[in-house]
């Protein structure tokens, strides 16, 4: 017996000895790359078609619109030089700039730019912004036109202010122009052949998104703008690490196995904070998390409910509790940091229980139970759950809360099957597609919380509104209806956090959430 | 021995219905839409009408279970509604990295079990029993995920000799995937070893006291010769029935260690098939788990009488 644990021991022994000789390299490709994570896989590689935040963000590096986001929400150029909008407000006239090639060699022309438009506006087509560019959105195209080889003339049934932006918006994929060999001979989509600066390597399901640079690349003067500006690929490779757990991806980056580890979660923080080697960017983001309720039934149908609900909660405490002091406290479904946020957006709805109490008894509520439907997807939601909970109890609201995963979560809100829910709304850069998630009629659109013709109405004038102080003053007034209606009650604004290995240079996280690896550096001194 | 094979997978087809039937329809009794997941919380309502009637989700569920049923007849298990890729590719890819880890690791943690528990119940009641009892109470208190990221900061992170992430199958480069799976390895062996170790020793117990062992001692045998010939091969039984659930339970998917270690595994995608009610993947990660149940159970009943000579394979 004793010869046998001798006879482990040593096996243990050479085993350990091996491993230290071997020295392993991780299963990443040969020449400079940039490993960043993803916590999960993305939904494909069809830009806008079959989406979520994380693909929208890779594919941006594939794939560029005509126009594109810049860093402070607003819209510029990018495949398209310029544009032209006719006196009636109905045609749009791109020039397209010269020069530049897809990744397979072919020019880029207007034909290829209408071959993609006509794609997404297709019957069948799942573009996530067809229904907004029809005739119950924003406006319908009847038209897309190509008058030369450098010029796309698209038409809409009606002005469209919030065209472009739309055009640029993230969650549409940018709109992203793609050649068409990036759909096989069967008509189903193959992978993005684009005129980003990174070219598409290889995706294994679950493991990893490679990105390969594209020397060919035609950049914009100047820096980094949002997703437009001067694109730089400056590393051979970029490496998409599909790493779910968070603890797992943080032991990575303190590894040295991940240089950009994005969207730390606030709870992870504590984890790398502090390490040798590795320091922060980050930016607030132009999303809302808050509380949806609902008008049609129940004890909250009751407005005055809902407001004791409102001035019950300390906003500011539970945002610091809940994002680890790293969001924003704020009562306005329009970001802090969006242009359009303004003294009516600014001012925090506080917390006052006496007129929560009086409130409470007018409204003749008894405690009945109020479910409060949560998730720990972002894992945020359960705490702030639990925060409101305890904290609508002091103004005598009884709260219940109902702890689901994403999915049910997710079908509960669609059909609108809840007392009040927790829920965020991802970066949006202009104040109606904020509101837009919100205002609708509920009949047709479960989704929609707040359907108040004044408010309807206000929300397509803001639409329709292409002066700023114009619109400024329709969303003044959106903020006044929202917080006598209650409809939702906003908690916070967050913060994006990115831990970045010091070999890195160039990143800059942004308000739009998502990674920007172009013009991003890795350092021999990894 | 052939007739008694056939006999036992025959009589799984049934029961492989009936999981069949019950993945099918308790699948979808979970609350929430694929389609909805698929294209997130602001898709327009028509596209996610139009997804239900291209993924057939529009049909009577009785359509669509006899249709499900009919392809799964034919090897087809259908096609992943996520990832769109074949769902028995995935399964088999998938299999490949939680096999190895599974099998690897319940060898190693049985082969601990063996030697901890039998020289614990040998020297029942002296200090290294007591040590061998306090490490199997002290591996089945540890949850399996903080062990797997305590390994992965020792090993990885202050002492740089194991990868953190990454994954290259073993059908690429077996030596490296074995650095990539070591970690795993060793965290899912120390979980699984501290049950296994109690049975064992519980079982050498029992076979200690009874009155052939004293025989066999009262003959002058040596102690190596009374465990390894007369102790062993009778306690080790019990261990085996419980080697063979362990096993099945591990093939179904080992979903903690998977996703700490970022291992593309079938633990991992069931859950990511879960949790966006992907229901072909579902489907065909519960029936393959139910499948390698059989088989396993199976295997093990055929090896109980190599160690246990009062069962027969009848």
């Amino acid at each position: 017996m004793r010869k046998a644990i001798a006879g482990l021991i040593l096996i243990a022994a050479g085993i350990l000895l091996g491993l230290m000789l071997l020295h392993p390299k991780a299963a990443a490709p040969a020449g400079p790359v940039l490993r960043a994570r993803l916590n999960a896989d993305i939904a494909s590689s069809d830009p806008g078609m079959k989406r979520d935040a994380n693909t929208d963000a890779v594919l941006l590096h594939v794939v560029e619109g005509l126009v594109a986001l810049r860093e402070d929400g607003s819209v510029g150029p990018m495949l398209a030089s310029g544009w032209t909008v006719s006196p009636d407000g109905r045609t749009y006239r791109f020039a397209l700039r010269h020069g530049i090639r897809f990744h397979n060699g072919a020019p880029l022309t207007s034909a290829d730019v209408k071959w993609s438009l006509d794609r997404y506006l297709a019957p069948g087509s799942r573009w996530r912004c067809k229904p907004d560019l029809s005739t119950s959105g924003i406006a319908a195209v009847t038209g897309v036109a190509t008058p030369d080889p450098f010029t796309v003339a698209i038409t809409l049934d009606r002005p469209a202010p919030l065209f472009l932006a739309t055009l640029a918006r993230l969650d549409c994929g940018g709109t992203g122009i793609a050649h068409r060999d990036s759909v096989g001979p069967d008509g189903k989509w193959r992978y993005p052949i684009g005129t980003g600066p990174f070219r598409w390597g290889e995706w294994r399901h679950n493991q990893y998104i490679d990105l390969v640079r594209y020397d060919g690349y035609q950049p914009l003067p100047g820096g980094t703008d949002g997703n437009g500006g001067g694109k730089h690929a400056l590393v051979d490779r970029i490496r998409f690490s599909i790493i779910p757990d968070g603890s797992a991806a943080s032991a990575a980056l303190l590894r040295g196995s991940l240089d950009v580890l994005d969207a730390l979660a606030p709870n992870e923080l504590g984890t790398v904070q502090g390490a040798a080697g590795i320091k922060f960017d980050s930016a607030m983001s132009s999303d809302f998390y808050c509380i949806l309720l609902q008008t049609r039934a129940g004890p909250l149908r009751d407005v005055r409910l809902r407001r004791a609900l409102a001035l019950s909660l300390d906003v500011a405490a539970l945002t610091r509790v809940v994002t680890h002091g790293t969001g924003i406290p704020d009562s306005s479904p329009i970001p802090a940091v969006n242009a359009f946020y303004g003294p009516a957006q600014r001012a925090l709805v506080t917390r006052d229980l006496p007129a929560a109490r009086a409130l409470v008894r007018a409204s003749g509520y008894h405690g009945e139970p109020i479910e409060l439907l949560t998730s720990h997807s972002p894992p945020e939601f359960y705490d702030a759950a639990i925060l409101v909970q305890a904290m609508a109890r002091d103004a005598g609201i009884n709260i219940q809360i109902v702890n689901l995963d994403w999915a049910t979560q997710l079908a509960r809100y669609s059909s609108g099957d809840y007392q009040a829910t927790m829920f965020g709304f991802s970066a949006r850069m202009d104040p109606s597609l904020m509101y837009n998630v919100l205002i609708g009629d509920r009949a047709t659109d479960p989704r929609k919380v707040w359907n108040a013709p004044e408010a309807i109405d206000l929300f397509h004038r803001s639409e329709a509104t292409g002066d700023r102080a114009g619109r400024q003053k329709i969303f003044d007034l959106l903020e006044q209806r929202f917080r006598a209606d209650v409809p939702a009650i906003v908690l916070y604004n967050t913060r994006r956090v990115t831990a970045l290995r010091q070999s890195v240079t160039g990143y800059r996280a942004w308000q739009a959430q998502s990674q920007r690896l172009w013009n991003v550096r890795v350092g021999a001194a990894r | 021995m052939i007739a008694y094979i056939l006999r036992r997978l025959l009589l799984a087809i049934p029961t492989l219905f009936i999981v069949a039937l019950m993945v099918f329809f308790l699948v979808r009794m979970i609350p929430g839409d694929p389609a909805q997941v698929m294209l997130g919380e602001g898709a327009d309502p028509a596209a996610i009408a139009a997804l239900h009637a291209e993924l057939g989700l529009d049909k009577p569920i009785y359509v669509q279970f006899a249709a499900w049923l009919g392809h799964v007849f034919s090897g087809d298990l259908g096609t992943s509604i996520t990832t769109g890729e074949p769902v028995s590719t995935l399964l088999i890819t998938r299999a490949e990295t939680t096999g190895v880890v599974v099998l690897i690791s319940v060898g190693l943690a049985t082969l601990i079990a063996i030697a901890a528990g039998t020289v614990a119940a040998w020297r029942r009641g002296s200090k290294l029993d007591l040590a061998v009892m306090s490490g199997a109470s002290l591996i089945l208190a540890v949850p399996s995920f903080w062990l797997g990221l305590l390994l992965l900061l020792v090993f990885g992170v202050w002492l740089r000799w194991l990868p953190v992430v990454g994954y290259i199958p073993f059908s690429e480069d077996p030596t490296g995937a074995l650095l990539f799976l070591i970690l795993p390895i060793v965290t899912l062996t120390i979980s699984e070893s501290g049950v296994l170790i109690r049975m064992m020793r519980s079982s050498a117990i029992d076979v200690l006291r009874l009155d052939y062992v004293t025989h066999a001692r009262a003959k002058g045998l040596s102690e190596r010769t009374v465990l390894a010939r007369h102790v062993f091969p009778n306690a080790f039984a019990p261990t085996l029935t419980l080697v063979g659930l362990t096993l099945g339970r591990l093939f179904g998917g080992i979903a903690v260690i998977e996703t700490v270690f970022t291992l593309p595994g079938l633990g991992r995608l069931m859950v990511t098939g879960v949790l966006s009610r992907d229901y072909p993947v579902v489907q065909g990660c519960l029936l393959f788990t139910a499948v390698i149940y059989v088989v396993v159970n199976l295997v093990v009943d055929l090896l109980y009488p190599l160690f246990d000579p009062r069962v027969t394979v009848e």
